[in-house]
């Protein structure tokens, strides 16, 4: 955890500068007679330094317990990348950001859900170094269950809950 | 209180009506189904729930949440005794006794006992929120700009203290963050859009349904496809209706516990699981089986579901009198009161007088129906859990997307929501609580008002922030919450100790 809270810290730290540093720029309304305490800028500007001195803390801990010592090397990696807890993470994340950023509001609804659900189901349930023919009720099965779930989801929106889909 | 009663009681003859109770029966019954589903969360069931209801009548809408929100928090029990996984991170401590219970082939025992400590525990914090909430609202009327910053910050604190008890320093950050980004948008004073960059969704700030359903929708999509798949206890269910001196027994258990979740549920943002932490560490304390505990120890089954569920109405108790959540759903269901025109608050008892009991109404109706839906449909239900996650997941997600976009009819609130599951999951790894960056996020608005006001008022003299005694209290709290965690706050409190044992020798 040192070595995550290092970074994390260095983040945190930068970000708690850029918010205090916009904020101290932000417009005072001066010539409207704006009282001094009214301005736009005071609270943010207090929380950005309340924000950098906590990262700042946990930042000087870090460094305290050697998380800075991050061991990077390319066996990390491929370690990493091997590992599969990450890939099924990794997996998750990219087919949903695909979905909702990329093709919700782009596509027509039915057809981006039923991409996306079909997707999901071929990545974690089919095994790609087996034989596909062999696994074709699998694939059927999600097939079904895509046109099924973007159906009835995108006609509940629409026709219950009066929603005007993406 | 003879007054309260009467309209409690007035309230409650309303809802008695075949479309009201068919209303309780099925929203609590998708409770008990989202609670006990690993990765469907009581918070994420209530904000997807918020999205379908607001075109309903906002009693018919606030009932429907109240169901939802009691009924997952009794429904995580059942993955927590038969998965071993708790449904919600409510009912943890539920699995510590309630697993191994069932791995004795008492499971249907376990379940049993774990509905009716959940109704009892609701009963107990339905009679406390009845009771706390005219008091506290009433008292709230005296709070001015400084009481209001002071309350802000100090449920900013302790529930950074609360929910990252080993590291307290991440949940204030969190929570602080959460404040920040109350900020973003609009400001109310001279119409300047902050952290907007010129984008007209960015003026508009960013909503919190869509921010929660990703911090704890698709966070825990991906927390839940990343663990290898939970494996169902093989067991036959037993006798699943209660025996009654398994109940009788623990009578002071059942007492305590629901009197501690209430307290524990009414501190901001502190929520529910460590409500049933707390209970189960308190009967562990005071039991005569203590060596029991965490081996299928009805006491401790018991301690934790009579405690997370009285937390339900205590988290309540706050977002009535003071529109301060005490747990993330409660959050959600504070933004949904808005979004329906109740103005939750200390003036709730003067704008909106039967209200109150309304809620009241509403918890004891699902409460009933928990229990009885909790007895009555256990052995079907038993096959949801069996539903592999990678069939369930990409439903949730679907949800989470379409629900987050109902709300507003934006894609920018697709996008808060993608950008939130991501950040809570990030925080989630790296042990940053997401409870306070949640509470911030609702208490950000608040702050942001009050302080900016207090300075005007004040000119700037801090002197003022520390002039009325609730002031005082409640900014003392605070600092010692703050500072309780430093080296040399112990090292004081122990010279002090150490210097009235000298004085008494």
């Amino acid at each position: 955890m040192p070595k995550a809270d290092f970074l994390a810290s260095i983040t945190l730290i930068a970000f708690g500068v850029w918010v205090t540093v916009h904020a101290f720029n932000m417009p005072r309304f001066k010539k409207f007679g704006a009282d001094p305490f009214s301005v736009p800028g005071i609270v943010p500007g207090i929380l950005g330094t309340i924000i950098t001195v906590l990262s700042l803390l946990v930042f000087i801990r870090s460094i305290r317990r050697k998380g800075y010592r991050l061991g990077l090397n390319a066996a990390v990696f491929k370690n990493t990348i091997q590992n599969p807890s990450f890939r099924r993470m990794l997996v998750t994340c990219l087919v949903c950001v695909t979905y909702g950023l990329g093709m919700v509001g782009y596509i027509n609804y039915y057809l981006a859900t039923f991409l996306y659900v079909f997707a999901f189901l071929i990545l974690f349930q089919v095994d790609f170094s087996e034989n596909i023919f062999i696994q074709r009720k699998t694939i059927i099965g999600s097939f079904v269950q895509a046109v099924l779930i973007s159906g009835v989801v995108g006609a509940v929106f629409r026709y219950l809950f009066l929603v005007d889909l993406p | 209180m003879p007054e309260g009663i009467a309209i409690f009681l007035n309230v409650l003859w309303q809802f008695i009506t075949p479309g009201i109770i068919f209303d309780v029966l099925w929203s609590t019954q998708l409770g008990i189904i989202v609670g006990m589903l690993p990765g469907l969360t009581a918070t994420m069931g209530v904000a997807l729930m918020t999205t379908l209801t607001f075109h309903m009548e906002p009693s018919n809408a606030v009932l429907i949440l109240v169901c939802m929100y009691v009924g997952a928090i009794y429904g995580g029990s059942r993955s927590a005794i038969l998965l071993n996984i708790p449904g919600t991170p409510a009912n943890a401590a539920t699995a510590v006794d309630g697993n191994p219970l069932a791995k004795k082939g008492q499971a249907g025992r376990a379940i049993g006992i774990a509905t009716t400590g959940s109704f009892l525990g609701s009963v107990i914090g339905m009679i406390m929120l009845a009771f706390f909430t005219p008091i506290i609202g009433d008292f709230a009327l005296n709070f001015k700009s400084f009481e209001f910053f002071w309350l802000a910050m100090f449920g900013v604190v302790i529930c950074g203290n609360l929910t990252a008890p080993k590291d307290p320093l991440k949940g204030w950050i969190a929570g602080f963050l959460g404040l920040f980004i109350a900020t973003i948008g609009m400001e109310p004073n001279h119409a300047y859009p902050r952290f907007s960059f010129g984008s007209v969704a960015f003026s508009g700030g960013i909503h919190l349904i869509p921010a929660m359903v990703g911090a704890f929708g698709f966070a825990e999509i991906i927390t839940v496809m990343k663990q290898p798949q939970a494996e169902l206890v093989k067991t036959r269910l037993d006798r699943i209706f209660p025996r009654v001196r398994d109940i009788l027994k623990y009578w002071k258990t059942i007492i305590r516990s629901g009197l501690v979740g209430t307290f524990v549920g009414a501190v901001p943002g502190v929520g529910e699981d460590i409500a049933a932490w707390a209970s189960y560490d308190l009967a562990k304390r005071a039991s005569k089986e203590a060596d029991q505990f965490g081996k299928g120890s009805i006491e401790g089954l018991i301690a934790s579901e009579t405690g997370n569920n009285a937390a339900v109405a205590g988290a309540m108790i706050p977002v009535l009198s003071l529109a301060i959540p005490g747990s993330a759903p409660a959050a959600v269901l504070l933004a949904a009161m808005f979004i329906h025109g109740v103005r939750p608050g200390p003036l709730i008892m003067i704008e909106f007088p039967d209200f109150v009991y309304q809620v009241v109404a509403m918890v004891l109706l699902a409460t009933t129906a928990m229990f009885v839906l909790g007895l009555s449909m256990v052995r079907p239900l038993v096959k949801v859990l069996a539903i592999p996650r990678q069939k369930l997941m990409p439903v949730v997600f679907v949800l989470c997307v379409i629900g987050s976009y109902a709300i507003q009819a934006r894609l920018f609130d697709v996008g808060v929501m993608i950008v939130f599951g991501l950040l809570g999951y990030a925080m989630r790894e790296m042990d940053y609580p997401i409870a306070p960056l949640v509470l911030g996020i609702i208490l950000g608005k608040i702050l942001d008002k009050n302080l900016i006001r207090a300075l005007i008022i004040s000119e700037g003299d801090i002197r003022f922030f520390f002039e009325s005694p609730i002031s005082i209290i409640i900014a003392t709290i605070t600092f010692i919450t703050l500072f309780s965690k430093t080296r040399w706050f112990r090292t004081s409190v122990e010279a002090i100790k150490t210097l009235i044992r000298i004085k008494k020798k």
